[in-house]
């Protein structure tokens, strides 16, 4: 039997059940070729990410690891629409959660469009998303989702995911070999979306070879003629964020060339062919 | 507000019988039309025992427009019941029903028997857990304790004999309240 749950917010926040009986969402049909997280991997429309063996994971919430038992919880009275952190939709082994967010609360006068039509003061109404912000299938302990920032707040601590890279770690990014500063430009200046390309960037670059490095700037000098590069220090010129992306993104293999065409290209979020 | 007007009748119904135990005692008869007047007493006691019977059946009924629950078993294939344990609750309404019942026979006037029925029913309601219908019972219902595997005891009102918390499947319940359900899902 399918059961809509609420948890209400705060520490003490509690869960109570709703309805019953009910399929409030659908399950999504493209749910078979997931990706892992990656904050700068743009997905596409018929993609998720996911987390595997989601239950061992440090954000997973006590609800999912016990059994999902009905009668556990007790039926909502007196909760404040405002109370409400998130709506969980459990339907047969798969858990569909929504945030509840205030643009989901419509606090206006409504009808029913109906025969017997009632006008509805003060009785404010809570719509549902076609699409659930994360879908937790117990079978394959498997939670999907689309946004991080959407679930953050339901599981706690799956913001780690959500790499940048600290201001001590871009500080000592900016102070590599191959980098020479100039204009005024410094690591406080460096916005979260080069933050986070420096993340994974520095965890590319720790595993390249002294040949690879070398290999690695022959390419990005290549593709990146707008940045200056001085190939007897071996250094590259960083006078802003511009030049920081164009570099991080010549450091995880961005640039290639249309066979066809011949025409030099970027690809803006990048996957890999298994 | 349905399910307030409802655990009202329920109350309403667990508690009659003492209505029903004072009028026999007080040997009060149904004014019959001079015709019928050959009726012995008892057919007005067997009357008066029948409308908490006949209001019980209503209650039943009713019970099919409450909030529905589920105790099934495991939906991932396993089938692995979600009850730890199962305890029989059926003689557990006996003493409060004697107590019940010990008070309508001695209740001397029928102004007592109002107050003292209208204290008993405040509290039968407000305990929640306890609204214990013998006549639940002629109908067939049973009454149990269950705990879930999450630790949660409730209360459930059902047809079905329950013996072995790993064989229980429940997948048709309503919710009186929090603590209380009943099983529609036969026997």
């Amino acid at each position: 039997m399918n059961h809509l749950v609420v948890k209400t917010k705060g520490r003490d926040g509690k869960i109570f059940k709703v309805f019953s009986d009910k399929q409030v969402y659908e399950l999504p049909t493209d749910l078979d070729n997931p990706k892992p997280y990656n904050s700068d991997y743009k997905l596409e429309d018929d993609e998720w990410f996911y987390i595997p063996e989601f239950s061992k994971t440090s954000f997973c919430i006590d609800f999912l690891k016990k059994k999902f038992i009905s009668t556990d919880y007790a039926q909502m009275s007196d909760v404040k629409i405002e109370n409400l952190h998130y709506l969980c939709s459990y339907q047969t082994g798969v858990y569909f959660f929504q945030n509840v967010t205030p643009s989901l609360i419509i606090r206006k006068k409504w009808f029913k469009f109906t025969d017997s039509p009632v006008l509805e003061d003060n009785a404010p109404i809570i719509t549902i998303n076609d699409r659930a912000d994360a879908i937790y299938i117990k079978s394959t302990d498997t939670l999907y989702f689309k946004k991080l920032a959407a679930i953050t707040t339901i599981f706690k601590g799956i913001i780690e995911l959500y790499k940048e890279a600290t201001q001590a770690e871009t500080e000592d990014f900016l102070k590599s070999s191959f980098i020479h500063i100039e204009n005024d430009y410094d690591s406080s200046k460096v916005k979260t979306a080069n933050r986070k390309r420096i993340a994974l960037a520095m965890e590319t670059f720790k595993n390249f070879s002294a040949t690879q490095k070398k290999t690695i700037f022959e390419y990005i000098k290549e593709y990146c003629k707008a940045l200056p590069f001085d190939a007897k220090k071996m250094m590259f010129t960083i006078t802003g964020e511009e030049d920081l992306k164009d570099l991080l993104w010549g450091i995880e293999q961005r640039y290639y060339t249309t066979p066809i065409g011949n025409e030099k290209m970027v690809a803006n979020s990048v996957s890999k062919i298994d | 507000m349905f399910n307030f007007l409802y655990r009202l009748f329920l109350t309403l119904n667990s508690t009659s019988l003492i209505i029903v135990v004072f009028l026999v005692k007080e040997k009060i008869n149904i004014p019959w039309p001079a015709q019928l007047s050959f009726l012995p007493y008892y057919t007005a006691y067997i009357i008066y025992f029948l409308v908490p019977v006949f209001l019980t059946f209503i209650s039943l009924l009713l019970s099919n427009l409450l909030d529905s629950d589920s105790l099934e078993k495991e939906d991932d294939g396993k089938g692995i019941s979600k009850i730890m344990e199962v305890e029989q609750a059926n003689n557990a309404f006996l003493p409060s029903y004697l107590g019940y019942f010990f008070v309508a026979l001695s209740v001397p006037y029928f102004e007592t028997l109002v107050f003292v029925f209208i204290l008993l029913f405040i509290f039968t309601y407000f305990s929640q857990t306890l609204y214990f219908n013998p006549l639940f019972l002629i109908i067939k219902y049973q009454f149990y304790y269950l705990t879930t595997t999450n630790n949660i005891k409730i209360f459930l009102i059902t047809k079905k004999e329950l013996k072995d918390p790993k064989d229980i499947d429940l997948p048709k319940l309503k919710r009186i309240n929090n603590f209380t359900f009943i099983d529609k899902g036969g026997r």
